[in-house]
């Protein structure tokens, strides 16, 4: 059993994921400073949700041997994670940073498909992403949106390599207009990727779809087919069924399984290296307004 | 007072799609009353032309000059191979007929120019058939048009038809010779499997990318200026020997900073329960929406369903009747038809562009 300090959940919630979680007691911490984690009280440190932890509160934890879970999109810069995953490897910490979308049980499900080998190979992968207006965060050397990165990393890892060849066309507008982006990604092996982002929505829900199509099944992961009717006189609205707290269960509990376990953390660095250059290549293609090579697979 | 005369036709060819005059005569101000086509046609066309003729109680008349002026034809309804769409039309239109014309516009931009001179200088009313007057479809636009979204700024299409095409890429044994495609798709119109019909292959971006580009045009208003895209032949061995593309992903730039993608591919039976996914994204400045292009559906479930019947049923579609009846009207007053050829033929250059940028790996100008 290890203490496991949470950062970015609030305590509401840490309880009722600490019910659902084996092997570790969750410790909410509301700071992340390096002063407000006691590494006397805590064996691991999450950090979830937007808010990343400075690269001295890492630095510090993984010296005093905490292990510690990024469950963001942290790239920012590569160099940064670099130095931690080397400091982490030399020590006796572990150092994980995992995209928390991959642990939404609707992923893994379609990643495990895909694995099995029963779709056969993926051709074409479909994302939509639509966030409201509020959600604009833009990260890492692209300057993209964070969502955006975080979907970068979902194709490449569904797809299992890098694209050879990115187009990306839209705006970057900020909180003033929002940012409408549309990516286009070919693989050498005749695949493509179509990811579709945007923070335009007004406040409130937003709206995911993850489409596989391979060359023999396809899965599809849709909002819109997750929705329930609501009348109130009018018009229907439509509520989402969503996924719970199972993507932090999911993320929370593969940590604690692996620190308790002592394995190897999957590698991060050389992973977000890709994800990083993708970005940047997106950023590239925006500003050019031409399809940008890479030296894919 | 609404028009009431009737509209008699001629089906000028039914190589392929003999839905195209069901779905014309179906409104009751147009009645079909002749099936015609060129004498030198091959005899299975010959055959596929009898038998609707037969089916209709009308004759056949392999002379189309003849049939269109003998039999007082005011509707021409074109639907031969791919290659001969446009001069078919053309003749009819200089023959004074108007034209209900079948997918694609053409496999040639010369002969898409041809058809659009022709259609200016005669007069004629022309319709491209699509799928405009679906009920998901008319609803998205009729909400556009209230302003529920906003001005529409990015709309995505995904257009999946999940059919076969033959045996799978990689079944066919080294040294076999290549799936000849006019063959293949002759003798896969036995159950409905067949493609583009034609001697030339075409991929399905040709085949079938009228109907999500007429799904963006009713719904955007605005005009395509740049694409770039990818394409494979990813699933179908008949499309990989042809080196055409069974899947495709196109990205489109259009007026007024719009941004448009179209997902689109012959994706296999397996694939979808129901014939295949095809879904619209509009997103406006002010909302967006989620559109089911096959909704309404009655789902149909049973014990040994065969495996190519629907699960999802299709119901209380009007487009026939739509597109059917705005060209009625579009012949009354000399107005415009759901789809015309000056579209069609953008549409074509539009196709035309996205696989130029396959073979370049970069945007292309669409003109």
């Amino acid at each position: 059993m290890i203490r496991l300090g949470v950062v970015g959940v609030d305590e509401p919630h840490c309880r009722e994921l600490s019910r659902r979680i084996r092997g570790a007691t969750l410790v909410p911490i509301r700071q992340t400073s390096s002063a407000s984690i006691d590494p006397f009280e805590v064996d691991a440190v999450v950090f979830l949700g937007s808010q990343l932890p400075a690269p001295t509160v890492i630095e510090h934890l993984i010296a005093d041997g905490t292990h510690v879970l990024l469950g963001t999109e942290y790239i920012d810069p590569v160099e940064v994670l670099e130095a931690a995953t080397k400091q982490a490897t030399t020590g006796r910490a572990q150092l994980v940073v995992t995209n928390p979308d991959r642990m939404l049980p609707s992923r893994r499900l379609i990643f495990d498909e895909i694995a099995t080998g029963k779709l056969g190979i993926p051709g074409l992968i479909r994302i939509h992403r639509w966030e409201p207006v509020d959600s604009a965060r833009l990260i890492g050397p692209g300057q993209l949106p964070a969502a955006l990165v975080r979907d970068l990393d979902l194709t490449l890892w569904l797809k299992g390599h890098r694209p050879n060849v990115v187009f990306a066309a839209g705006r970057i507008g900020g909180v003033a207009t929002g940012d409408v982006l549309q990516v286009h990604l070919g693989f050498a092996d005749g695949a493509m990727a179509l990811i579709d982002y945007t923070n335009t929505l007004p406040a409130g829900d937003g709206y995911q779809s993850l489409s596989v199509i391979s060359s023999s099944g396809a899965v599809y992961a849709d909002d819109h087919s997750n929705r329930q009717l609501m009348f109130r006189g009018g018009t229907a609205s439509a509520e989402a069924t969503d996924e719970g707290l199972l993507p932090i269960v999911n993320l929370l509990q593969s940590f604690i399984d692996c620190v308790l376990t002592d394995d190897d953390p999957p590698p991060a660095v050389a992973w977000w290296r890709q994800v990083h250059e993708l970005a940047v290549a997106v950023r590239q293609s925006l500003e050019t307004a031409r399809a940008v090579p890479l030296e894919g697979r | 007072m609404t028009s009431t005369n009737r509209f008699r036709c001629a089906a000028l060819s039914v190589a392929k799609h003999n839905y195209v005059a069901r779905g014309v005569i179906s409104h009751p101000r147009f009645e079909l009353t002749v099936v015609t086509d060129d004498p030198d046609v091959p005899d299975w066309l010959h055959e596929r032309n009898q038998a609707f003729a037969d089916a209709n109680q009308i004759p056949y008349v392999p002379n189309v000059e003849q049939a269109l002026r003998d039999f007082d034809v005011q509707v021409a309804i074109v639907s031969p191979e791919a290659e001969r769409h446009c001069d078919l039309s053309i003749r009819a239109a200089l023959a004074g007929k108007h034209v209900i014309q079948d997918k694609p516009l053409s496999t040639s931009r010369s002969e898409c120019d041809r058809l659009v001179a022709t259609i200016e200088q005669t007069g004629v009313r022309f319709l491209m058939w699509n799928r405009n007057g679906l009920p998901a479809v008319q609803r998205a636009r009729q909400r556009i048009e209230q302003g529920a979204i906003g001005k529409p700024i990015a709309i995505h299409a995904d257009f999946y038809f999940a059919k076969d095409a033959g045996p799978p890429k990689g079944s066919r044994q080294p040294g076999y010779p290549p799936i000849d495609w006019l063959a293949h798709q002759v003798a896969a119109h036995v159950d409905g499997s067949d493609g583009g019909l034609g001697r030339q292959a075409m991929g399905e971006l040709a085949v079938e990318g009228i109907y999500p580009l007429g799904y963006i045009r009713l719904l955007t208003g605005t005009e395509v200026r740049r694409v770039f895209a990818r394409a494979t032949a990813h699933f179908h061995q008949v499309h990989a020997d042809n080196h055409v593309e069974d899947l495709a992903s196109v990205t489109l730039e259009m007026d007024e900073g719009l941004i448009a993608t179209l997902a689109i591919g012959r994706i296999g039976l397996a694939s979808h329960p129901s014939g295949g996914e095809i879904k619209l994204h509009v997103l406006g400045s002010a909302g967006a929406m989620v559109i089911n292009e096959a909704r309404p559906d009655v789902g149909v479930y049973y014990r040994n369903q065969p495996a190519k019947e629907s699960r999802q049923r299709r119901v209380a579609s009007e487009n026939d009747f739509l597109l059917a009846d705005s060209f009625a009207q579009a012949i009354d007053t000399g107005g415009p038809t759901m789809l015309d050829a000056i579209a069609g033929r953008r549409i074509y250059a539009t196709f035309e562009a996205a696989l130029e940028s396959c073979r370049t790996g970069q945007p292309v100008d669409v003109t």
